[in-house]
């Protein structure tokens, strides 16, 4: 192993790239309760409706040459990390009407959000799985080296 | 003079290979939903064996870092079953190699002080 700088920098690093997973999942998880929360703010043709959002990952690499991906060498794995959050604006707003709804406009018609309840609830299921994937993979690692600092003990 | 190197070459050679290959799968996890992400694989043991079988030594084995093409590119390659069970296997294989280190360690230990 490379031992420069830092020598526990690679033991740690384990756990910074399991802990990068969780924070990006969490993070996934805020914005689709943010969707859920606001599904039922309405609006009009003048004031726009909840719109929904989406989370984009990207990989997240600790070396500027491992984009490269040149075979062998050290791995320059660190993880993942939230890019961007995009508004939905490929689907449209539904369209209902409700006289007397604050929100009507002078023929009584009401925008609702964009948010579908069922795909947020089906997301926040994926995410909850996404979320035990990276905690499962922390635990291994760190049972890996627990049992390292008893079996060595000579 | 006890070449103390040479019953450690190999474990030390196969835990920096499955240090690397957890972190590759940790990774590999932590990307799951990542658009495009193809995953890393670590090589290490066919490695060791043709070396090996070439009459080379453990010393001349590094562990190959690779990158999966397979797919379009803007498909996500992971397995979550088959990152879990990279990763439990590599967890198995690190207990077999640091309590090999051990036994060595527990055997240099009685050899100087009898106990």
């Amino acid at each position: 192993m490379a031992m420069t700088g830092d020598p526990m920098r690679g033991v740690f690093q384990g756990f910074d790239i399991a802990a990068a997973g969780l924070r990006a999942e969490m993070m996934r998880g805020e914005i689709t309760a943010a969707n859920i929360g606001n599904m039922h703010r309405t609006g009009n043709v003048h004031r726009e409706p909840y719109r929904r959002r989406t989370v984009e990952f990207a990989e997240l690499l600790d070396r500027v040459d491992a984009a490269r991906d040149l075979p062998g060498g050290e791995l320059a794995a660190a993880g993942v990390a939230v890019k961007a959050i995009h508004e939905d604006r490929v689907t449209e707003f539904p369209r209902f009407r409700s006289p007397g709804h604050p929100d009507a406009d002078e023929d009584g018609w009401v925008l609702g959000s964009n948010v579908d309840v069922f795909q947020e609830l089906v997301d926040l299921a994926a995410i909850e799985r996404s979320f035990e994937a990276n905690l499962a993979a922390m635990r291994t690692y760190r049972t890996m080296l627990q049992s390292s600092l008893v079996n060595m003990r000579g | 003079m006890i070449d103390f190197d040479r019953d450690t070459a190999l474990t030390t050679k196969m835990l920096d290979a499955l240090d690397m290959r957890v972190r590759a799968s940790m990774h590999n996890i932590a990307n799951q939903n990542t658009p495009g992400f193809k995953r890393y694989v670590v090589r290490f043991e066919e490695l060791l064996r043709e070396r090996l079988a070439d009459g080379g030594g453990v010393q001349d084995v590094e562990p190959v870092v690779e990158r999966d093409t397979s797919g379009d590119p803007g498909q996500n390659t992971v397995s979550i079953v088959d990152e879990t069970a990279t990763l439990d296997k590599a967890r198995l294989v690190y207990d077999v190699m640091t309590r090999r280190a051990g036994s060595v360690f527990k055997l240099m230990n009685s050899a100087v002080f009898g106990r």
